[in-house]
């Protein structure tokens, strides 16, 4: 769905370490415009450390950051990007509206509209009420909403959230996935979170990043499917070495269950299944066949298991 | 530009939405104000040459209260990571921070203008060496601070910063008395050189020494230069 939309930021082979330690080894992702990318990991795997660096914050040791062109040779350039970080970074002794204005002259957002750009983001935020409140008395969950509008704050064309649901109330959380998904129409947005359902919720795509490389868990174009197979036969090993000869390498489990019986499990695209069925029914007697309901947290386990 | 502008003012403002910038002002208006009715009143002195003096021993303990919390507050709140997102350069950022600071400092001795006025309605002071002392005092002050610049950037926590900060400083002042501990003529004569004691005695009398002076612009542009420099390899 997104291969033909032009990157609104591209990583080529990005290597970080420090010192010893390879934080990020050879990593390649882009971020599209519409897009909403979910990145997962275990604690330390680098996820913070691959967004700090596409935020600019750190350099890598090896690779390229690559822009759109359009938006990178912009007067505003750093205009590109909204950036929370884990904790959201603000200015304690500031009032949340002086904060917020102040970020919106840093983001080059024109003077003529501060005060109109400033208003969207209270507003969406719920902060009016705030407004005038130091920042140092805020609670957890309003300090996260300041967060959230500073960065959301402007046109940017990329939005970094490094767990942007944290600390919020559950109403909360519902408003600011609506806001994720809205702000998904006109922009690319990269977040990460340790919550799976948030990822199922709201990102087109989602890659886990383990031990510095990244792995791709599920893409909206992903159509393959995961097939449970109850076969009787007689010959298993040729019964496989004809499943492989024509879809390749897709059998994930294959076990016994007596009476010259077999469950196998097979990756295939959902295109191959009709072809897959007519082969299993013509070599062996084919008890059922039925796609198996892989839903996000199984397929990281799987993906952890196979990094491992 | 536009970023500068707006750091500096956040920077000056960040001194006076907390109780900081007016603990620095009333404490130093406050000792200054003490010592000068001291000299006057005591030692009958009709010039500014001990304010002075006296301003800058106030300067060594205060300035590190002033810059301490300079770049270690803003790794602690995450700002810094925030600054560098949105595309404020190193020089940017070091540069607001220390022209707020200058600024504070010159607000600072602002106050001390009303011991020149009570000295002009009570008596005839040579006004040239009182405008050089405080030319003096600025250029020592500003050297002071971006000393504590250079150092805090290195440090996330505000104790720590100030702290080094005061040996920084201490050592430089007192640097011209470890003469006695070397033999080498051509040592003894840089450690003089480098001692800013020395080199703020002719300052203080209103006498503006150009090679001092290079020497104070020097120490302050290295400062800055190397500040930013270590911003920039914390990427």
């Amino acid at each position: 769905m997104f291969d033909d939309v032009e990157p609104v930021v591209s990583l080529n082979g990005i290597w970080k370490s420090f010192g010893k330690k390879n934080v990020l080894k050879n990593l390649n992702l882009t971020v599209r415009e519409n897009e909403v990318l979910g990145l997962l990991g275990p604690n330390g795997a680098g996820k913070t450390t691959l967004m700090r660096i596409i935020a600019r914050y750190l350099l890598p040791d090896a690779g390229t950051l690559n822009f759109r062109k359009d938006q990178f040779l912009t007067e505003h350039s750093h205009n590109v990007i909204g950036y929370l970080p884990e904790k959201p970074p603000l200015f304690d002794s500031f009032t949340v509206e002086r904060y917020v204005r102040l970020v919106a002259v840093l983001k080059a957002v024109p003077q003529d509209l501060v005060s109109e750009k400033v208003g969207e983001v209270l507003n969406a935020f719920d902060l009016r009420h705030v407004s005038r409140n130091v920042i140092s008395k805020l609670s957890k969950g309003y300090r996260q909403r300041v967060g959230l509008a500073q960065a959301f704050l402007g046109d940017s064309a990329l939005l970094i959230l490094d767990e942007p649901l944290s600390g919020l109330d559950p109403f909360q959380v519902a408003d600011v996935r609506d806001m994720i998904l809205e702000a998904a129409n006109k922009r690319a947005i990269l977040f990460s979170t340790h919550v799976v359902q948030e990822i199922e919720m709201l990102c087109n795509r989602s890659v886990f990043l383990k031990d510095g490389v990244l792995l791709e868990v599920r893409s909206e174009a992903d159509d393959s499917a995961l097939i449970e197979v109850c076969v009787g036969v007689s010959d298993i090993d040729h019964l496989k070495s004809l499943i492989n000869t024509a879809s390749g390498e897709c059998i994930v489990e294959s076990k016994s269950i007596g009476g010259g019986k077999y469950k196998l499990r097979l990756q295939i695209s959902s295109a191959q299944k009709p072809e897959m069925s007519k082969l299993l029914a013509n070599n062996g007697e084919l008890i059922s066949f039925r796609e198996a309901d892989l839903d996000l947290e199984a397929r990281l386990t799987s993906l952890r298991e196979k990094a491992s | 530009m536009r970023n500068f502008i707006a750091l500096y003012f956040r920077e000056l403002e960040n001194y006076f939405v907390t109780p900081i910038g007016y603990a620095i002002l009333g404490s130093f208006w406050l000792a200054n104000g003490f010592f000068f009715s001291f000299n006057t009143l005591f030692i009958s002195a009709v010039d500014m040459v001990n304010a002075f003096h006296n301003m800058s021993i106030l300067l060594l303990l205060l300035v590190p209260l002033m810059t301490m919390r300079s770049f270690p507050e803003e790794y602690r709140q995450g700002t810094y990571e925030l600054l560098v997102s949105l595309g404020v350069g190193s020089r940017v950022m070091v540069m607001s921070k220390f022209c707020a600071l200058l600024t504070l400092l010159i607000f600072m001795f602002s106050g001390s203008v009303v011991s020149v006025l009570v000295l002009v309605a009570f008596s005839e002071p040579d006004l040239g060496p009182i405008v050089g002392g405080y030319f003096g005092v600025t250029s020592l002050g500003a050297v002071f601070i971006a000393i504590g610049l250079l150092i805090s950037v290195f440090s996330s926590n505000q104790i720590v910063a100030a702290v080094v900060t005061w040996i920084a400083l201490l050592a430089l002042w007192f640097i011209d008395y470890s003469t006695a501990l070397v033999n080498s003529k051509f040592l003894s004569e840089v450690l003089i050189h480098l001692s800013l004691s020395v080199a703020y005695l002719d300052l203080i009398r209103g006498v503006i020494d150009l090679s001092v002076m290079t020497y104070f612009f020097s120490l302050i542009g290295f400062c800055l230069l190397a500040a930013s420099a270590v911003l920039e390899l914390r990427k």
